[in-house]
């Protein structure tokens, strides 16, 4: 039997039910407002990038014509240290995580993650002002509204709700007797019928999110055609569940209550379980702990501020400066910095490296909630997901040390910064940080699609029951 | 007579949800994930009490045994202040995972309180944070729906609503009773919970008479809460002809109400009403420190100027002649402007917080769970109003502290010192008090919440009202 007449009969079907089509118009409607949300959102964040990367220019500037101005000036080392060091912690020098192309799905979640750290020569970690980001905890709290997130919960009600009593209502009226006895293939009845509603979900899920992509500037094609395949391979998810919930010979209700029951289940009580065996696996150190560490790093360096400052001379014994026997702030802070440094950076990307290993138990598992599933794979087209963010924070590290190298010697030294210098002051390159495939999501949703509609296929015989 | 009519119908609502079995399914589980919660949630808090009162104590005793040091160089150690957490924290977290735990406290600025649990959070609580609150306030409402979205579709479609009217059961007296039943039922499933919770609460060691009035105002919204669903419920049951209708607009509701109506709120109030970057407000607060407010002219001039009453003060022409010591006078001077440049700044910011409250709040006319969740994180002691008290209490202790070493400082010292003599010690440190922070009172509470429990009680009444409007109403 050709599947073109059932295609046909179902969508007449569909379109006929009035409450489908509120359902689909309360998702577009909810979909095009976060897209929009989220568009915005993201366009903003990326006008506020540039600005900012013109005003860091405008900062290297003043600072290059200030070394230029000093250099026609009689010599002063103190006067020079000074300046190099206001510029070494200087709240400028800012390391950014660049946002990928689908930033648009996790905008805020982006933003909220600090995607830019500041490195300087003093310990970046100590003082909040230099990264923490600034943000109204009650919005945090009442949940972030980006565009991955209300996709993750609003599609698969969609479809519950456009599935609701697809084989059930007719077998409470009766009808379904006499489709058994005229249709030859029931299971081809029950794929049109899924793949109908499936389209119609997933067509308008795919229209805004065109929109939301179409708003961000900065989205790319790739980005856009990975998360339309995520997008797809999550709406079959849920159209092989509602499947799944068909077959049986339950009362309509109790199948859309254990349809409900099921995204209940994926959508809340899987992820807090998942969190919790990652978090056992890999536990999270305490950050309380963690301010008792870095004081008594704090503490000792100072006790030993004299002795690490003959060391460093000790040392580096080609930057110190006869002129300067005896020294004061800022020159005698710097190595006790570098040496606070050494204890408080590893006990920092502790944080990161425990986020970054419990996502990856996560992503293991993520096939018991495909929301969650569908929210990671947001996360790294976004660019923002936690085993990246780590790989920034070593590229930050790595570039804070170049920056200490270069600026260091000219404090210590009484050098100050030249007009070459300035030229030649480390950058931050994005691309230092090394990248990982965005598909990994796909795979995985395609293959519990792929399972879940073999299960549907397995139990098909169901549908003989009349 | 019609007190024995209603409670022949109570009777049989509840019989008819125990014979239907959903109580029997939906009950058992909603009430053994509440007290599983209840459990964890109770054991975290423990945990997360013990493990602040022990860094607060090592903090303090970093503090207190710093030794030898330049006064200034000690104070710039700082102290830490810790937001101690009330019982009802166990019961609903709120925004404490995303307000930080702690503050560090030093000399010339304000920080912002830091390490907040969520910056730590995975993907998985993106949904929403697995806590009690959580369940009550979000998982319960599907409950309701659950047991009463046929309440009366049922009755018509089986033809027996017809037989009620026939025998002169009135629709108000009815719809009274299925929503005490209903009301009933819910009690059953979360009396032991209810429990499980005072039990809880009581072994944390931390309830006093205004814990258990905060406990009580809490047990009574969600009472209210859950009575607005009820009768929303048992209203679309009344209202739509079939159970699959009301099934389909209660559970749409719900989703609306939890889901949609908060992020929508959050949205707006986040395109409404703009934060400054991390940059843009420390920078301001840095511009307006550097140049002075209108008319106060710059540090340096306001320097100056001070320099100079100081010489007039004392009636002597250097500024290392005078009897006392100028270094942290001048000190003293700075960071009184400093103070009040951060309160110009901070008071902006929570302005802003606030605006964005509001806009929520108004969004809570179109959400009982919006207001209900406002609500119970007040009560809880979770909200944005106890931070903003624990702060700037955190806030006033860092300027005693900061004045007291530099009043200490000048008093011991003469004209200008160098910062590496190292003149305080271990006895300096130990004269400053620690920190000691109470949480505000149940009036506190119940004047920040004044628009939630009116935003509550308006769905209530409304809510009712249509209910019994309904009621009237009701035909086969």
């Amino acid at each position: 039997m050709s599947i073109k007449p059932l295609l046909c009969a179902e969508v007449l079907r569909s379109v006929r039910n009035r409450v489908n089509l509120y359902v689909l118009a309360a998702f577009g409607l909810l979909l095009i407002l976060s897209a929009v949300w989220a568009g915005l959102a993201a366009r903003d964040y990326r006008d506020q990038v540039h600005a900012q990367a013109q005003h860091w220019g405008q900062v290297t500037d003043a600072a290059r014509d200030a070394a230029a101005s000093a250099a026609n000036a009689p010599p002063d080392g103190a006067k020079q240290a000074l300046a190099a060091f206001s510029l070494g912690r200087s709240d400028h020098a800012i390391a950014r995580l660049p946002a990928s192309g689908g930033l648009v799905l996790s905008v805020r979640q982006f933003e909220r993650l600090t995607p830019e750290l500041r490195v300087s020569v003093e310990s970046r970690h100590a003082d909040a002002r230099k990264n923490d980001v600034l943000a109204n905890p009650l919005l945090d709290g009442l949940g972030v509204p980006d565009f991955a997130t209300v996709m993750a919960l609003l599609l698969p009600l969609a479809l519950i709700g456009l599935c609701y009593g697809l084989v059930q209502e007719d077998r409470e009226q009766g009808i379904w007797r006499l489709v058994c006895t005229q249709c030859a293939s029931l299971d081809g009845l029950l794929g049109a019928a899924l793949l109908i509603r499936a389209g119609a979900v997933f067509g308008v899920a795919a229209l805004a999110s065109a929109l939301a992509f179409l708003i961000d500037p900065g989205a790319d094609l790739a980005s856009v055609a990975t998360w339309i395949g995520c997008l797809l391979a999550y709406t079959l998810v849920w159209a092989a569940i509602a499947g799944m919930c068909a077959l049986p010979a339950w009362s309509s209700g109790a199948a859309a209550i254990g349809m409900l029951g099921i995204w209940l289940a994926v959508s809340f009580v899987a992820p807090a379980a998942l969190a919790w065996v990652a978090d056992k696996n890999d536990p999270m150190p305490s950050r309380l702990d963690a301010i008792v560490a870095m004081r008594v790093a704090q503490q000792n360096a100072e006790v030993a501020m004299d002795d690490l400052v003959t060391a460093w001379y000790r040392d580096h014994p080609q930057d110190r400066n006869p002129a300067y026997t005896s020294h004061t702030w800022p020159v005698t802070f710097v190595p006790r910095f570098l040496a606070q440094d050494e204890v408080v950076r590893p006990l920092m990307r502790a944080f990161d490296d425990s986020r970054a290993r419990q996502v990856e138990t996560l992503e293991r598992w993520s096939f018991l909630s495909p929301g969650l599933a569908l929210v990671m794979g947001a996360d790294r087209l976004a660019g923002i997901d936690a085993p990246r963010y780590l790989r920034y924070v070593d590229a930050v590290n790595q570039h804070e040390d170049a920056w200490r190298a270069f600026l260091v010697p000219r404090i210590m030294g009484y050098r100050g910064l030249s007009v070459d210098d300035m030229a030649r002051l480390p950058r931050f390159d994005p691309a230092s940080i090394p990248e990982q495939s965005t598909l990994s999501v796909l795979w995985r949703l395609t293959a519990l699609c792929v399972a879940l509609f073999g299960i549907v296929v397995a139990g098909r015989r169901g549908l003989r029951r009349p | 007579m019609s007190a024995s009519m209603m409670g022949v119908i109570v009777r049989k609502e509840l019989r008819a949800m125990l014979r239907d079995g959903r109580l029997y399914l939906l009950g058992p589980a909603v009430l053994l994930a509440l007290c599983a919660l209840l459990l964890s949630s109770a054991n975290i808090h423990r945990h997360q009490q013990e493990e602040r009162q022990s860094v607060d104590a090592q903090t303090r005793a970093q503090w207190a045994q710093q030794g030898d040091k330049n006064p200034h160089r000690g104070a710039h150690f700082g102290v830490y202040a810790f937001r101690p957490a009330l019982p009802l924290a166990m019961i609903d977290p709120g925004l404490n995972p995303y307000t930080g735990q702690a503050i560090w406290l030093e000399p010339h600025r304000r920080n912002m309180s830091r390490f907040s649990a969520a910056a730590d959070a995975t993907p998985a609580s993106r949904a929403g944070d697995m806590a009690p609150a959580f369940l009550l306030y979000a998982m319960l409402p599907l409950l309701i729906v659950g047991l009463a979205f046929n309440a009366v579709t049922q009755e018509r479609e089986l033809g027996t609503l017809r037989m009620l009217h026939s025998v002169g059961v009135s629709g108000v007296r009815l719809v009274a009773g299925k929503l005490a039943a209903l009301m009933l039922a819910l009690s059953g499933v979360l009396l032991p919970s209810l429990l499980v919770g005072a039990w809880a609460l009581v072994r944390s060691g931390q309830m006093d008479a205004e814990a258990w009035a905060r406990a009580g105002l809490m047990v009574l919204a969600y009472a209210l809460y859950y009575t607005v669903f009820a009768a929303i419920a048992l209203l679309l049951s009344i209202r739509v002809q079939r159970s699959r209708q009301a099934l389909f607009a209660l559970v749409g509701l719900w989703v609306a109400f939890v889901l949609v109506v908060p992020r929508l709120g959050v949205a707006a109030a986040d395109r409404l009403v703009s934060l400054p970057t991390t940059s843009e407000f420390w920078s301001e607060i840095n511009r307006d420190y550097q140049e002075g407010f209108a008319g106060d002219g710059n540090l340096a001039a306001r320097g100056r100027a001070f320099d100079a009453q100081l010489l007039q003060q004392y009636g002597v022409a250097r500024i290392r002649d005078l009897p006392v010591g100028a270094t942290a006078l001048r000190r003293l001077h700075r960071d009184a402007y400093a103070d009040r440049v951060h309160e110009v700044h901070f008071a902006d910011l929570w302005q802003r917080y606030d605006r964005q409250q509001q806009i929520i709040a108004i969004a809570g006319l179109l959400s009982p769970t919006l207001a209900m969740r406002s609500l119970s994180m007040r009560l809880s002691g979770t909200d944005l109003s106890h931070q903003q008290d624990f702060e700037s209490h955190a806030e006033t202790y860092r300027r005693d502290l900061s004045r007291h070493i530099d009043e200490w400082d000048s008093a011991s010292t003469r004209g200008e010192v160098s910062y590496d003599d190292k003149y305080g010690n271990n006895a300096l440190w130990q004269s400053i008090s620690p920190f000691a922070y109470a949480a505000p009172d149940v009036g506190f509470v119940l004047r920040s919440a004044r628009l939630d429990m009116a935003v509550l009680l308006l769905w209530l009444v409304a809510a009712l009202g249509l209910l019994g409007l309904s009621a009237r109403r009701l035909q086969p």
